[in-house]
C-alpha cells in the first residue's frame, strides 16, 4: 500500500475538522483535492467518519438511571442536609479548589490552634440515649470532603469518617462540634453555632467571605 | 485548574454533529438552567431538583459510556449531582450550567477510573458491555428484527471493549464529541485542556478505534 503523504499543512487538526465537517469552504477545497489525489487518505478519513457514526448508533446520549425517582429523591435528600448552601453567595472572585479554605491565610491562626477540619453534628445535634449517640446530620466545609458518623459498638463512641481529605500534617487535629443547627442567617450576616447541649453556648461563628468560601471562627 | 485557550478559531456548526443538544430545553412553562441556578444560590431545593431531573439522563449516559458499569454509573452520577450543589455557591455565570456540570461530572469520573486504574482486560465484564441496569430507560434504536438486536448487541459489546483500549483522556474527548456533541471548546471546558489538545486527543483516539473497529463497520457496509 504505497499511499501519497499527505501534504504538510493536512495536519491532524485539518483532519479532524473534516471529519466534523468544520472546514472553512476555501480549507475544504483544499483538502477535498488532496484526498482525490490520495485514495488510500481518503478511505481513512472516510472510516473515521463510519467510527463516529458507530458510537453514536450504539451508545446513548442519554438514558435514564435504574429508578429514576429514587435516584432524584436520594440526592434530595442529601441535598436538604447541606443548609450551608444560601450562606454562600456567589463571588466574582472566588476560587474554587480542594480544600481551598484550609490554605488561606485566615485559616492559619486557626490551624495552629491545632483546628483542621470543622464538623457540625448539626439538626438536632446528637443524641445520647442510653449508651449510645446517634448522629442527625455531619457537614463538612469543604466539598470534596465527605463526612459520614456511625455509632460503633465496639469502640463505644461515635465515629466520624472522613473521605476524601488531602494529606493532613500530623501535627494538626481533626475536631468535631457538637452544635444545633441555628438555621439561616440574614444574607451577609455572620451565622452562630451553639451547642447542642446548651443553646445559650455559642461555639462557632461562619461567615461569607468575599474569595474563598465560609470563614470560621471559634469562640472560647 | 483553569483551560488555557489557544490556538486558530474554530466554528462550531457541525454538519455531522450528533443529535443531542446542550443545553436541555426546558420543559414548557419551567424555568431555564440560568433562573433555575439563580433559585438555588438562593438555597431553593426545588429548583435543583427541577435540574437533577433535567439532567440526570445526560449525567448518567455520560459516565455509563466511561465507565461500561450500570451501578458504577449509578453511583458516580448521585456524586455529581451532590458535588454540584455544594459547589453551586461558586459557580458563575461566565459558563453554562450544563458545561460546568459536565466538568464536574468528567472530574468525578476520571478520578475513580483513575484510583481504580481500569486497563484493557481488566475489571471489565465483555459480555456485558454497554449493558444497562434493567430498569434504565433509554430512546429506542428502531431495530426490531431479532437478528438486528442481536447484531446491534454485539457490536455495542465491541464498542465498549474499544473504548477500553483507549486511556480515559482518550476515551473522555471522543465521546464528549461523538455521543454527546459538545462543541471543540465545550470539551475544552469540560476536560480542562487547551484545544490544541483535545483535537490531538479526538486525532488519535479516532485512529485507534478505527484500527480496533474496522472489521466491524466494514461488516456493516
Amino acid at each position: 500500500m504505497n499511499a501519497t503523504p499527505p501534504p504538510d499543512d493536512f495536519n491532524e487538526e485539518l483532519m479532524t475538522r473534516w471529519i466534523d465537517g468544520q472546514l472553512t469552504p476555501a480549507e475544504l477545497e483544499a483538502v477535498e483535492r488532496a484526498l482525490a489525489a490520495d485514495p488510500h487518505l481518503s478511505l481513512e478519513m472516510e472510516s473515521a467518519r463510519h467510527v463516529g457514526s458507530l458510537l453514536r448508533e450504539h451508545l446513548p446520549a442519554a438514558l435514564e438511571p435504574a429508578s429514576p425517582e429514587f435516584f432524584t429523591s436520594r440526592i434530595m435528600e442529601e441535598v436538604q442536609g447541606a443548609p450551608v448552601l444560601a450562606l454562600l453567595p456567589p463571588s466574582k472572585d472566588r476560587r474554587i479548589g480542594l480544600m481551598s479554605w484550609l490554605r488561606q491565610p485566615w485559616f492559619a491562626p486557626l490551624a495552629s490552634a491545632s483546628v483542621v477540619a470543622l464538623l457540625f453534628l448539626a439538626a438536632n445535634g446528637s443524641r445520647s440515649g442510653a449508651g449510645s449517640t446517634e448522629v442527625a446530620r455531619v457537614y463538612a466545609p469543604d466539598p470534596n470532603v465527605v463526612a459520614t458518623a456511625f455509632y460503633s459498638e465496639e469502640a463505644g463512641a461515635t465515629v466520624i469518617d472522613l473521605q476524601g481529605l488531602e494529606a493532613v500534617p500530623a501535627d494538626r487535629e481533626i475536631r468535631a462540634f457538637d452544635v444545633a443547627d441555628s438555621g439561616p442567617a440574614a444574607p451577609g450576616q455572620p451565622r452562630v453555632f451553639h451547642a447542642a447541649n446548651d443553646p445559650d453556648r455559642a461555639l462557632l461563628v461562619m461567615a461569607p467571605d468575599t474569595v474563598d468560601g465560609p470563614r470560621f471562627r471559634e469562640l472560647n | 485548574m483553569e483551560a488555557v485557550l489557544a490556538g486558530p478559531m474554530y466554528l462550531d456548526a457541525a454538519p455531522t454533529a450528533p443529535a443531542a443538544v446542550l443545553p436541555m430545553p426546558a420543559a414548557d412553562g419551567q424555568p431555564d438552567d440560568a433562573e433555575l441556578v439563580r433559585r438555588c444560590q438562593e438555597g431553593r431545593h426545588d429548583a435543583y431538583e427541577t435540574l437533577v431531573v433535567r439532567y440526570r439522563g445526560r449525567i448518567y449516559a455520560m459516565i455509563m459510556n466511561m465507565t461500561g458499569n450500570d451501578a458504577d454509573a449509578w453511583d458516580l452520577s448521585q456524586d455529581v449531582f451532590l458535588k454540584a450543589w455544594k459547589a453551586l455557591p461558586r459557580f458563575e455565570a461566565r459558563s453554562q450550567f450544563f458545561t460546568w456540570l459536565y466538568r464536574i461530572a468528567h472530574n468525578v469520573t476520571y478520578d475513580w477510573l483513575r484510583k481504580r486504574k481500569i486497563g484493557p482486560g481488566t475489571e471489565f465484564d465483555d459480555a456485558l458491555g454497554h449493558t444497562a441496569a434493567a430498569g434504565a430507560v433509554t430512546v429506542p434504536q428502531g431495530s426490531s428484527a431479532p437478528d438486528d438486536r442481536l447484531r446491534h448487541k454485539e457490536v455495542g459489546a465491541r464498542i465498549a471493549v474499544a473504548l477500553k483500549e483507549l486511556s480515559p483522556e482518550h476515551r473522555a474527548v471522543v465521546l464528549l464529541k461523538e455521543v454527546d456533541g459538545l462543541s471543540y471548546q465545550e470539551i475544552a471546558d469540560t476536560v480542562g485542556c487547551t484545544l490544541g489538545t483535545v483535537m490531538s486527543r479526538l486525532f488519535y483516539a479516532r485512529k485507534r478505534l478505527q484500527t480496533l473497529l474496522r472489521d466491524v463497520y466494514e461488516a456493516g457496509d
